[in-house]
């Protein structure tokens, strides 16, 4: 995913993914686990991008959650570049990507993503944080699953 | 490739301390009880997608409820007329009361009690982590910071942030919202501070020696100069004494629930 191309369909599910987070999310909670859409589209488009590529993902998808939440924008943003940039230097491990591992990358991206931001803004209530983080990580790694088989249908493979 | 690395690491620093610039940027404009104008652009953007969200997950809500609950529904419809025809003449009563009242504290040179205007606004954003809502009315209709929002069942939040178009409302359940309540159920009621703990506990600190049971409700003190008195809050629902702080801390369970408010009113 490279060019214009690649800018402009980064930017558009961002954004989309900022619209389904504010309504969507907290609409379809299991169990008490809410999705984060910003999140799983993140960790899809990091399967694709280079590592500046995810530190800019993550800084927009950062800056989108601070911005619609209307939370301290440092956390996000900061916890989202980190992790953007970490999952899309992890390709260097020479994982092919595919459903399964779309799923696991989610999984792991939401709950480095929280970890990083608790680190950074310590909430009231940790055991319950993580809780949430476990949860919302489940449920990103089955999102993540179609996520992922559509936007391969449409950027094609991994590294293309 | 080592050129290219350290490349990549500096833009990762630069990506980094913009993020903190933004947050010095949208921290001060909290502390002055405005937006930040990177956050508010960065909203509005999401605005018109989300506003189309909200139409058609609220649609389909609407609907297949409609479908499963039809007998309920027209049960409740029905109810609702009944209810409607005995609050319009109970609204004539507070009317008088409120009259008599006002030409009361007249006579006795005291100030009449300012009613508040009510203005409606839907729910546009739901952060529950951030224990936060956004509503969609601003400054355009006179709203403030501090400004309290209800629903039917009692006080939502209150206005933290006003932006032209739309507010951050800082829910109950916040932690480090404070607001004085009192005890309605008992008299003299007694009187404390409430905050929020979870979406569903909150926490009322009372004096030791407070009479005070499950059960009763809880509603605002009044003494503030924008919240009133007689707000709902909650009702009493554990009740712990701390010996060491000499203070009773009261667990209220929360009349609204936040999770399910769409239409919102804040007392202006």
């Amino acid at each position: 995913m490279k060019g214009y191309k690649g800018v402009l369909f980064s930017a558009f599910v961002l954004w989309f993914g900022a619209a389904l987070q504010q309504v969507v999310s907290p609409r379809v909670g299991i169990f008490g686990a809410n999705p984060d859409f910003l999140l799983v589209f993140m960790s899809c488009l990091c399967l694709w991008t280079s590592r500046v590529g995810g530190g800019v993902v993550g800084f927009f998808a950062g800056l989108f959650a601070g911005a619609t939440t209307g939370a301290n924008m440092t956390q996000y943003i900061f916890s989202r570049t980190i992790t953007g940039f970490l999952d899309a230097w992890s390709r260097l491990f020479g994982v092919d990507a595919n459903l399964f591992v779309a799923a696991i990358n989610a999984v792991l991206v939401t709950v480095i993503a929280q970890l990083v931001q608790m680190f950074f803004a310590p909430p009231s209530g940790i055991v319950a944080f993580l809780g949430a983080t476990i949860g919302s990580a489940m449920y990103n790694g089955v999102l993540a699953v179609p996520v992922y088989a559509l936007w391969r249908r449409i950027l094609g493979p991994q590294g293309t | 490739m080592k050129q290219a690395s350290g490349r990549d690491f500096l833009i990762l620093f630069l990506l980094c301390a913009v993020g903190v610039v933004l947050g010095r940027l949208q921290s001060g404009g909290l502390k002055d009880g405005r937006p930040d104008m990177v956050g508010s652009t960065v909203c509005s953007t999401v605005k018109p997608m989300a506003s189309l969200l909200t139409f058609v997950a609220d649609g389909s809500s609407d609907f297949f409820h409609g479908i499963f609950n039809a007998s309920n529904l027209t049960r409740q419809n029905r109810d609702l007329k009944q209810l409607q025809i005995i609050a319009s003449q109970y609204a004539e009563t507070v009317d008088r009361l409120s009259r008599e009242l006002d030409s009361l504290r007249k006579l006795n040179d005291l100030p009449a009690l300012g009613g508040k205007t009510k203005v409606a606004a839907t729910v546009i954003g739901y952060a529950p982590n951030e224990n936060r809502i956004t509503i969609s009315a601003g400054a355009d209709k006179g709203l403030r910071v501090g400004l309290p929002v209800v629903t039917a069942e009692g006080l939502v939040g209150i206005i933290q942030t006003v932006d032209k178009a739309e507010s951050q409302v800082s829910l109950l359940a916040d932690p480090n919202r404070k607001i004085g309540a009192l005890v309605i159920s008992r008299n003299p009621p007694p009187i404390g501070i409430i905050r929020g703990e979870n979406a569903t506990t909150l926490v009322l600190t009372l004096d030791a020696n407070s009479p005070v049971q499950n059960g009763d409700l809880v509603q605002t003190s009044g003494f503030s100069d924008r919240i009133p008195r007689g707000i709902s809050i909650g009702r009493v629902n554990q009740i712990y004494d701390d010996p060491n702080s000499g203070s009773r801390r009261v667990e209220v369970f929360p009349n609204v629930s936040l999770g399910n408010v769409r239409e919102v009113l804040v007392l202006k």
